[in-house]
């Protein structure tokens, strides 16, 4: 299936039940891939425990998102969602509670809030703007929107007594950001390239660690906080 | 002594730190940050040194005397020793 992923031309294999995720990237383009994703590939040995869905899926992940950094690209494990034309994202290891943080939003602020992937967002640093894009790669049951919208922060959730955010450093930022994604690479120029995408990304947009519970008044509290921080920053 | 093939020394938001390549995922909170004498010592080690290379190394690069340049060599061995990085 030849699909436009990140605005990537990228070709994915029907293998392991990945066709109707990929449904709505797919191209009617006629051009060359600029990613080649490979069955042969998924290490179905490796993972007798998960499904040949499961295999698929993350070997499939795992290619694409080795071959962004060739392409000014990188995914960070989060709940992404659009509201007011500007993506946001909620960032941390599994059971941190991202997708309740978004659904929050979207309790708060109606339709016009939108979550567009629940677990591996692309993002891309084109013509200096770091756009999200949705991808295939959502989650399980995850929402799955064809869509991108202008990055305008980061959040790392922590489970909280109370709701209270603040801003991250620089290194603090890139630290966290570098263990919400991927990290292995064969080459070390693949390694570098991604270390150079976070150092500028840490640079260009504002990164907090919100302590939470899980009610509105902390969705209110990183709305407000990380739409202030944007303006700030100019993104 | 020498730095193990699967950890490098890169810049991240303008600080050095001691990454493992080869594993799954890093926790950089855990990882080792270098001030500019430990950035020295390490490019040393890469190339392979001895304990008196490295106090060598410090000595040319700071006004120190050699007794302070031993304790920090040491302190600064055991810390990679510590994480595992290095091959003895």
């Amino acid at each position: 299936m030849l699909l436009k992923v990140a605005d990537l031309y990228t070709e994915v294999p029907n293998a392991g039940g990945m066709a109707p995720r990929c449904r709505d990237y797919l191209t009617e383009d006629k051009v060359s891939a600029d990613i080649i994703i490979r069955a042969e590939l998924y290490n179905y040995e490796k993972h007798p425990e998960s499904s040949d869905e499961m295999v698929a899926y993350m070997g499939s992940a795992a290619q694409f998102y080795r071959e962004i950094v060739k392409f000014s690209g990188l995914y960070l494990h989060s709940s992404a969602i659009e509201y007011e034309g500007r993506a946001y994202l909620f960032s941390g290891p599994s059971g941190r509670g991202k997708s309740t943080h978004t659904r929050l939003w979207q309790s708060l602020f109606g339709e016009s809030a939108r979550v567009f992937n629940d677990d591996k967002p692309a993002l891309r640093l084109i013509n200096g703007v770091w756009q999200a894009y949705g991808t295939p790669w959502c989650g399980k049951d995850g929402i799955n929107i064809n869509m991108k919208a202008p990055l305008s922060g980061i959040c790392f959730l922590k489970r909280g007594e109370e709701n209270s955010i603040r801003r991250l450093s620089e290194i603090e930022a890139a630290a966290q950001i570098i263990s919400q994604t991927m990290y292995r690479f064969k080459d070390v120029e693949n390694l570098d390239l991604m270390i150079s995408h976070v150092n500028k990304l840490v640079s260009d947009i504002p990164v907090y660690e919100l302590h939470c519970l899980p009610n509105e008044d902390a969705a209110r509290l990183s709305y407000e906080t990380m739409k202030k921080g944007a303006m700030e920053a100019g993104v | 002594m020498k730095i193990k093939e699967n950890f490098v020394l890169r810049e991240i938001a303008g600080t050095n730190v001691v990454l493992p390549i080869g594993s799954a995922n890093v926790d950089l909170n855990g990882m080792i940050k270098l001030n500019a004498s430990g950035v020295l010592l390490w490019h040393a080690l890469e190339k392979g040194a001895e304990k008196n290379d490295l106090i060598e190394v410090i000595l040319a690069e700071y006004d120190i005397d050699k007794e302070t340049a031993e304790a920090d060599v040491s302190a600064f061995i055991e810390k990679l020793a510590r994480i595992g990085c290095l091959e003895i």
